[in-house]
C-alpha cells in the first residue's frame, strides 16, 4: 500500500505544487490534496491560531486540520530562502513548528529546510534527496523523480509567464504532455489591469474574494505578478536604492514597477494582507514609486477574514469607473 | 554635521558621554512624548509596526531641532527593520526635509562600524587611545545606568511609599549622566546605590517574580511598553527584563558567551520547540520562557508590536511552552491606540491570577 502524503492547498502550494506532486508521485506516494478553501476551514484554522497571524496562515491551519486524519505524512516544508539575497516570510520559517505546536495530535511532518542563505545551506536538490529517502533507497530514482518534477515545475511557470491562469497552467503542466503550451496571449486591444500580490493571494479565490473574475467581468484583461520572469523582476528591482530582501516582496514591487512602465496597463491593483509585516512596507514602496513613474491609477486592497465583499465591490467599481473614464477621455483627446 | 539617532533605552546617555569627549555633535531628539507618536502615526504607512512610528516621530522632532544627518541601523531581513531606512527616507523627503542619511548596515558586521568610527576619529584628529578610552568610559556609564535600573526592579515591590523608588532612581540617573570621568563615575555609582538602599522597605512582603521578554524595542523602551516595569513593580512584582541595550550589543559582538542568562543560551534552549533560528528575538523569547520557568519564576510577559512577524511565530509556540512548563504567559500585542487602562486592567488580572495560583500551591 502506498504512503499517503497530505499537501495543504495553501501558501506555497500556489507556487510549487507541480514539483511537489510530481516528485512524490514518481516515488510511489499517494498525494492527498485538501479541498479548496472554505469558510469553515478558515474559522477552524483561526480557532487554533493566535490572532496576530495573517489570514493566509490561518487558512493554512484550516487545511491542515481538514487533512490530518486522512494521511500518513504531512508535507510542510520549511522554506527559509529560495535565493541567496532574499528571505521568505518569517512565518514560513517557523511554519512547521507552529503547526506542530498548535495542532495535536498530528501525523509526522516532512519539514526539512530549504535555505540558500548563510552558513547552514540546504539547497533544493538536497531537500528533495532527504525527502526521497523517506520513500525509497534508490538515489537514482529519487534524482530522476526530482528531475521530472523540475521539468513540470518549469513548464508550469513558463505557462504562467505566458499569461495562462493558475488552474489552467496547473492542469496543462501536470497532464504529462510536454509539448509547447500556448504562446503568450496577444493583447487584442482590451485594456489591461495589473494584479500585484503573492501567489496565494492571486490564485486562491476564497482569499481574494474572486477579484480576478470581478475585474474580468468588467471587460478587462488581467496580468499578474506571476506572469513576470525573474529577469524582468530583477531588472525593475535593481532600479531601487536598496533591494527588497523578501522573495515575494521583490516580485510584488518589481511587477508593480513593470506594470507602471507598461502603457498597456491601465491600472494596478495591489493585494495585501492585513497584519502582514512585509506587505505594509511593500505597499508603501509600490505606491511611492508608482506615483512617481506617471499616472497609472493604483488601488491598494487589504484583505482579512471578513466574509462580506461589499466593501471590496464598492472600491473596485469606483476604481474601474475612474479607469473607464480615463480611457474615454484619452480616446476623445486623440480623436 | 549634526547627527541624530532614535531613542532606544538609555542610548542617549551613551551618545552624550561619547560626544562630550570626542564629538561629533549630536542632536538627541526630544524625549519621546505623545506628540512624537502622533507625528509618527500621521506620516507612517498605516500597518507598520509601532517601533517604526516612534522612530519616525523621533526623527521628525530631531529635524525640527536642527539635526542635518540621521543615523539609523539596518539589516538584511527577515525582520522589517531592514526596510526602515528606505521607507523613512522616502517619507521624510516627501515632507520636505533636507538631510543626510547614514545607514549602519548589517548589525552583525562589526567591522563596518569600526571602520566608520575610525574614519570619523581621524577626521576630528582624536588619538586612538583617547577614542578607545572615551568608548570604554561611555560603555561603563551605560552599564552603571542599567545596573541602577536592575536595582530599581528589585527594590520597587518592597517600597513602602509607592513611587519612591522611581523618584530616587531618576535622581540617580541624572547624577550619573553628569559625571565626566571614571573616578567620578565610581563615586556616583556608590552614592546612587546607597540612596537606593536607603529607601524605606517592607521586607516581609513576598513579591511575585516575573520576566519580561519579547521584541527588543518594545522591551527596552518604557515609552513603547507603557512603563510596564514600573506598573508591575508597583503592583508588588519583582521584574526581570531579558533585554538591555548593552546585552543586545554584547550579543551582536558575541561577548556574552559566558553570561548566565545570555541571549545565545536562550536561543539554544528554544531548540526543542523551534529548531531553526528565525532571527530577531523570536527564538530568544521562547528560550527565555524555558530558562526562567526552570528557575521557578511565577510568570512571563511577552511584548510585541502588533503585526510583528517574528514574535507572532513565538507567540504561537509560547502557548505550548506555557502548558509544558506550567508557567502563565501574558502576551501584549501593542498598537498605537492602547490605553493605559487596558494595560493596568490586564496586568492586574494577570497578577491576581498568579497570586491565586501561588496560594493554591501553598495550601
Amino acid at each position: 500500500m502506498s504512503v499517503k502524503v497530505g499537501i495543504s492547498r495553501g501558501l506555497l502550494y500556489y507556487r510549487y505544487f507541480p514539483l511537489w506532486q510530481t516528485f512524490l508521485q514518481e516515488l510511489g506516494c499517494e498525494v492527498i490534496l485538501s479541498t479548496p478553501t472554505t469558510k469553515q476551514m478558515v474559522s477552524q484554522g483561526a480557532g487554533v491560531a493566535v490572532s496576530d497571524l495573517c489570514f493566509p496562515v490561518k487558512a493554512y491551519f484550516g487545511h491542515i486540520l481538514s487533512l490530518k486524519d486522512r494521511v500518513d505524512l504531512l508535507f510542510v516544508p520549511r522554506y527559509i530562502s529560495i535565493e541567496e539575497d532574499a528571505y521568505m516570510c518569517p512565518k514560513f520559517l517557523g511554519l512547521p513548528d507552529m503547526v506542530a505546536n498548535t495542532i495535536q495530535p498530528l501525523p509526522p511532518l516532512i519539514d526539512y529546510p530549504i535555505n540558500y542563505k548563510g552558513r547552514k545551506k540546504a539547497t533544493e536538490s538536497l531537500f528533495y534527496e532527504k525527502v526521497g529517502k523517506l520513500f525509497s533507497r534508490d538515489l537514482k530514482k529519487i534524482r530522476r523523480a526530482y528531475q521530472v518534477g523540475l521539468e513540470r515545475q518549469g513548464n508550469f511557470r513558463c505557462l504562467q509567464q505566458r499569461g495562462v491562469s493558475f488552474e489552467k497552467a496547473l492542469d496543462l503542466s501536470l497532464s504529462s504532455s510536454d509539448g509547447p503550451g500556448p504562446q503568450r496571449e496577444v493583447n487584442a486591444g482590451e485594456p489591461t489591469i495589473g494584479l500585484v500580490g503573492r501567489p496565494y493571494y492571486l490564485n486562491d479565490p476564497f482569499l481574494n474574494k474572486g477579484i480576478s473574475e470581478k475585474v474580468m467581468a468588467r471587460g478587462y484583461r488581467i496580468i499578474t505578478t506571476e506572469s513576470l520572469t525573474e529577469t524582468e523582476v530583477n531588472r525593475q528591482i535593481s532600479k531601487l536604492s536598496k533591494r527588497v530582501y523578501w522573495s515575494f516582496g521583490k516580485e510584488m514591487v518589481g511587477s508593480a514597477l513593470h506594470f507602471a512602465g507598461d502603457p498597456e496597463v491601465k491600472g494596478i491593483i495591489n493585494l495585501a494582507s492585513f497584519g502582514c509585516g512585509q506587505d505594509s512596507f511593500n505597499s508603501e514602496i509600490v505606491s511611492y514609486h508608482v506615483k512617481r513613474m506617471g499616472n497609472t491609477p493604483l488601488l491598494s486592497l487589504i484583505f482579512d477574514e471578513h466574509w462580506s465583499d461589499g466593501g471590496l465591490v464598492t472600491r473596485l467599481e469606483a476604481f474601474l469607473d475612474v479607469i473607464d473614464r480615463q480611457g474615454k477621455l484619452n480616446r476623445k483627446g486623440k480623436g | 554635521m549634526k547627527i541624530t539617532v532614535p531613542h532606544c533605552g538609555q542610548m542617549d546617555i551613551f551618545i552624550n558621554a561619547l560626544c562630550r569627549k570626542i564629538g561629533p555633535d549630536f542632536v538627541i531628539p526630544p524625549k519621546t512624548s505623545p506628540r512624537t507618536l502622533d507625528l509618527g502615526i500621521k506620516y507612517s504607512p498605516e500597518s507598520t509596526c509601532l517601533p517604526f512610528k516612534f522612530i519616525l516621530g523621533n526623527f521628525i522632532e530631531a529635524l525640527e531641532k536642527g539635526a542635518d544627518t540621521i543615523c539609523m541601523i539596518s539589516d538584511h531581513g527577515p525582520c522589517r527593520v531592514g526596510m526602515y531606512d528606505i521607507v523613512m527616507q522616502n517619507i521624510l523627503r516627501e515632507m520636505g526635509y533636507q538631510f543626510n542619511w547614514i545607514t549602519m548596515d548589517d548589525t552583525r558586521i562589526l567591522r563596518s562600524y569600526l571602520l566608520k568610527f575610525d574614519r570619523e576619529r581621524r577626521k576630528r584628529k582624536v588619538s586612538l587611545v583617547e577614542a578607545i578610552r572615551a568608548l570604554l568610559f561611555s560603555w561603563k556609564k551605560m552599564n552603571v545606568c542599567e545596573e541602577m535600573e536592575r536595582w530599581t526592579h528589585k527594590m520597587r515591590p518592597y517600597e513602602v511609599d509607592r513611587g519612591e523608588t522611581t523618584r530616587v532612581s531618576l535622581e540617580c540617573l541624572r547624577l550619573i549622566d553628569g559625571v565626566t570621568d571614571l573616578k567620578e563615575l565610581k563615586i556616583a555609582r556608590e552614592d546612587a546605590l546607597s540612596r537606593l538602599a536607603n529607601i524605606e522597605q517592607d521586607r516581609t512582603r513576598q513579591p511575585l517574580k516575573m520576566v519580561i521578554t519579547g521584541e527588543g524595542y518594545m522591551v527596552i523602551n518604557p515609552h513603547a511598553n507603557q512603563d510596564i516595569e514600573r506598573r508591575l513593580g508597583e503592583m508588588g512584582v519583582e521584574v526581570t527584563r531579558t533585554m538591555w541595550f548593552t546585552s543586545q550589543i554584547a550579543h551582536a559582538m558575541r561577548l556574552d558567551l559566558l553570561k548566565k542568562r545570555s541571549k545565545s543560551k536562550a536561543i539554544r534552549a528554544s531548540k526543542r520547540y523551534l529548531p531553526h533560528n528565525i532571527g530577531g528575538e523570536c527564538n530568544a523569547s521562547i528560550g527565555y520562557a524555558i530558562l526562567y520557568a526552570r528557575e521557578a519564576y511565577d510568570g512571563l510577559i511577552q511584548l510585541l508590536p502588533f503585526g510583528c512577524m517574528l514574535e507572532s511565530v513565538a507567540k504561537n509556540i509560547l502557548r505550548i511552552v506555557s502548558k509544558d512548563y506550567d508557567m502563565p504567559i501574558l502576551t501584549f500585542s501593542l498598537a498605537e491606540n492602547l490605553s493605559e487602562t487596558t494595560i493596568t486592567t490586564r496586568l492586574s488580572a494577570f497578577v491576581d491570577l498568579i497570586q491565586r495560583k501561588r496560594k493554591g500551591r501553598e495550601k
